[in-house]
């Protein structure tokens, strides 16, 4: 029974980076402080349920589909932040927050309040002497969550762009200076957070039933792990989903389903207060 | 209740703070005796105004203890030390952006050392520190319409509406015209016959030579040095530290000798 | 404080003060026009009260958890000893200022955007518990049957607060001309210049004397105890009270949005953003579109952050300057 524990805790885990990713990408690049997050993850699983439900799209080729329209959305949320004024972090978040009001309401208006589910086929392995079962979705989502997180990494170590990305994540002053076009860089961050938005949106939505108010938990897990793992740090991400999946997963089993939001809001409270540099600046000055 | 003159205002006893494993102050020692001014001089990160943090209260140090006429203020929060008489001015000038100078050189008055009783007539006061830095003539304007030199001058009046005994100026000459640095010697001359203590840095050493008692550089966080002016800047350490050199060299050969004064 | 001319804001106040004490009088004007105007002073005495905080210089995205608390401890009150509704209101509001205390202490160090963020997860604590605690707070079901707001005697005359839109419009206008009168004393006092002055530069202003810690403090126990007052009447008002009704985030999100549209660093912004936002959204887009009529809230947010950062009274009071 643990190992099954574990295995759900390792799949909800690296979903869970997955979500994250996005963000801390955004975060990172830009200091945009995107509350919309969960919201725009909410629309790709919603847009592959209306693709799956009423148009017969096969679930894998969803996937791309809300790739590509998140990828469009994020670069368009990205021009709208451009105009916000200093300080950028606390005014991105604001008007974020006005922007996930919007599209909570969009998605009520269109949707309603009932919840949905993306049917999937039902396929699993099992091993019956481990008492382990793996069902197919489950592997979808190690699978792609792992895929997506190897990707963006190897962008970011091995390629000439993730150099000039990596060098606006440590400072963005310092980067503009040294002859980055920093700004190209926040569309970029933007258009590769919204892939990754879109990947994760359908993927919510097999795991989890959608509906329009869901957002600000998978907008709340994202904060948490991007301070947990520290800005912009890739493998970090990964760790801090395994960490909160299980942590998620151990409060189900010994308090019960009703207290697991609980769990990623006190988390929260507690890296902030412990690490409330977590979402400044990656720099090791004195304070002034 | 005048202090005698040849009381100690303020002191400082092994200071030292450190930050993410970087030690930014180690083991510094001071003493100021009343209506003193002493320069505090060395190149960027020696830790000058981190040393004004922490006599002010805007950071807790490690090990050390600092003492204002007797009273032990370390730690303490800066209201509070600014109330015992203490005040400041700041490097990058840090005035109210969006109030007056007049709005701003009031916050002074009303929360200063005198700060409570009757405090909506303090109008008349705040112009009068305001003409004393030449800047009545622009005391209705939003603060951040002034030009860098009348900033300056408006963190002097301001600190000084909180009846402070001791003045830290941090670099209130850097970066201004000759003139301006003469207006600069002028006024802290003139503080100085109002009885108050100063303490001042002076990375540029525009103003340090020509009113300082005394010159305690500092490097690294470390204090180098201490004496008159002339000792001081002619003292090889110091020299050598503006110009950068490697300091490795130095260090082995001469630093055990040439700290006189420390404590 | 250098007093500029008296006259024309005064006037201004003045006017306001007797059109609206004095128009349910004279018999113009429906019911729900007495509601929604209502409501309107309701809503803008919450969007005093949080801004009372904000004008410290942070922005909270949790106030709910204040509002939520002050109405679970007044229907508590009420479910299990029938309490006077006076008694349930005030010890609701106190339930709500022992959660600002909480909030003092925990988050002491918080500025910007971790402190709107831990604010934001805060509002899950007790909406959890609460949903939880079935033994004590009948958990997710709710709870129903909660008495209404007394009647008064008065003169002879009998009213029921409860019942009369008329009676409610002038308790809740009593209601925020109170809260209006605690921040407008944010302005024009010496603890008014403490808050400006943290808000602005808050090294700068420790420097210079200003209790930082004790200001911010008094500003946030005053916001959430005003807070949760609201929160502890609005049992008394539907007749019951359930977890994502008092701790939703519309309630956190509404006087943001109204203090922000009205203007934060005015004395009267947040009126005026109530009693603009409130009866248009209530008269005109609630018609329009039924569902999700508040999404205008965070249209406006938006655009008023992109296109009036000082929010809409403070554009006005400059095109009055130039005018």
């Amino acid at each position: 029974m643990w190992l099954q524990l574990a295995l759900n805790a390792f799949t909800l885990g690296s979903f869970y980076a997955l979500i994250a990713l996005g963000f801390s990408l955004i975060f990172g690049i830009t200091r945009a402080f995107n509350l919309a997050h969960g919201e725009m993850v909410l629309l790709g699983g919603y847009l592959a349920y209306v693709l799956g439900t009423y148009w017969q799209v096969p679930f894998f080729w969803t996937l791309p589909a809300c790739m590509l329209t998140l990828l469009l959305l994020a670069v368009l949320l990205q021009a709208l932040l451009q105009h916000v004024r200093e300080p950028f972090e606390l005014n991105s978040l604001v008007v974020t927050f006005g922007l996930a009001l919007v599209l909570q309401n969009g998605m009520l208006v269109l949707f309603s309040a009932n919840h949905r589910l993306i049917r999937n086929a039902e396929a699993a392995w099992s091993l019956p002497s481990l008492h382990l079962t793996l069902t197919q979705l489950q592997a979808w989502l190690i699978a792609l969550s792992l895929l997506a997180t190897f990707l963006v990494s190897i962008l970011l170590r091995k390629t000439f762009l993730g150099k000039a990305l990596r060098a606006t994540i440590q400072d963005r002053e310092a980067a503009r200076l040294a002859g980055i076009p920093v700004e190209r860089m926040s569309v970029i961050a933007f258009a590769v957070g919204g892939i990754l938005i879109g990947l994760a949106g359908p993927l919510y939505g097999s795991t989890a039933y959608l509906h329009p108010w869901g957002g600000m938990e998978a907008t709340l897990i994202a904060v948490v792990i991007t301070i947990f793992a520290g800005v912009g740090r890739i493998r970090g991400v990964l760790l801090g989903g395994w960490a909160l999946g299980l942590a998620e997963s151990l409060a189900v089993v010994f308090l019960g389903t009703s207290w697991r939001e609980l769990v990623s809001a006190l988390v929260l409270i507690i890296l902030l207060i412990l690490r409330p540099e977590g979402l400044l600046r990656v720099s090791y000055g004195p304070v002034r | 209740m005048a202090p005698n003159k040849a009381q100690v205002c303020l002191e400082l006893r092994h200071i030292e703070i450190g930050f993410g494993g970087v030690p930014l102050l180690k083991d510094i020692g001071l003493r100021v005796e009343e209506q003193e001014i002493v320069s505090i001089i060395g190149p960027n990160g020696a830790g000058k105004t981190t040393l004004f943090n922490v006599i002010c209260g805007h950071l807790h140090p490690d090990r050390g203890t600092v003492l204002f006429r007797g009273e032990d203020i370390t730690r303490r929060p800066p209201h509070h030390i600014c109330h015992r008489g203490i005040g400041r001015t700041f490097q990058i000038a840090r005035p109210f952006p969006e109030m007056t100078p007049w709005e701003n050189v009031m916050v002074g008055l009303s929360f200063g050392k005198r700060g409570r009783p009757g405090w909506a007539s303090h109008g008349d006061e705040a112009m009068e520190l305001l003409a004393m830095v030449q800047l009545e003539h622009k005391a209705q304007l939003p603060a951040r319409e002034l030009t860098l030199s009348e900033l300056r001058r408006l963190e002097v009046a301001r600190a000084l509406a909180t009846r402070p005994d001791l003045l830290l100026l941090d670099e209130i000459a850097a970066g201004l015209s000759p003139q301006a640095v003469k207006q600069a010697v002028d006024l802290v001359k003139g503080l100085r016959s109002r009885g108050l203590t100063l303490l001042i840095i002076d990375h540029f050493l525009n103003l340090t030579a020509k009113v300082s008692d005394r010159l305690v550089a500092l490097d690294q966080g470390e204090k180098i040095m201490e004496g008159t002016p002339v000792e001081v800047l002619q003292c090889p350490d110091v020299i050598s530290a503006y110009l950068g050199e490697s300091r490795q060299k130095v260090v082995k050969d001469d630093k055990i000798e040439s700290h006189p004064e420390s404590n | 404080m250098m007093k500029k001319t008296v006259n024309p804001p005064v006037l201004l106040g003045t006017a306001f003060l007797l059109f609206f004490s004095l128009w349910p009088l004279t018999g113009v004007g429906t019911d729900l026009h007495c509601r929604v105007l209502g409501f309107a002073f309701y809503y803008g005495a919450l969007a005093l009260a949080w801004n009372l905080l904000a004008l410290t210089g942070v922005i909270s995205l949790g106030h709910a958890a204040f509002f939520g608390l002050g109405a679970y401890g007044s229907a508590l009150l009420d479910h299990y000893w029938k309490l006077s509704p006076c008694i349930t209101i005030l010890a609701g509001g106190g339930l709500g200022t022992v959660y600002g205390i909480l909030w003092h202490l925990v988050f002491k160090k918080l500025r910007g955007a971790p402190f709107a963020l831990a604010t934001l997860a805060s509002v899950e604590v007790p909406k959890i518990l609460i949903d939880n605690w079935d033994g004590l707070t009948l958990g997710s079901r709710g709870i129903t049957g909660i008495s209404d707001l007394p009647s008064l005697q008065w003169a002879g005359l009998s009213v029921l607060l409860g019942r009369d839109p008329r009676a409610l419009y002038y308790l809740f206008f009593a209601l925020m001309l109170t809260v209006g009168w605690v921040h407008r004393r944010a302005f024009r006092s010496r603890w008014g210049w403490a808050i400006r002055s943290i808000r602005e530069d808050e090294t700068a202003a420790a420097s210079l004397g200003v209790n930082v810690v004790r200001t911010r403090f008094q500003a946030l126990l005053l916001s959430a105890f005003f807070t949760a007052l609201c929160g502890a009447i609005y049992p008394h008002l539907l007749g019951l009270v359930e977890p994502p009704l008092v701790f939703s985030l519309h309630l956190s999100a509404l006087p943001l949005v109204l203090s922000i549209f009205g203007g934060r660093h005015q004395p009267y912004g947040p009126i005026l953003g109530a009693l603009v936002l409130y009866p248009l959204d209530q008269l005109l887009f609630h018609s329009l579109l039924p569902v999700g009529h508040d999404a205008v809230y965070g249209l406006v947010v938006i655009l008023t952050l992109l296109f009036f950062p000082q929010g809409i009274g403070a554009w006005l009071q400059t095109r009055l300057r130039s005018a």
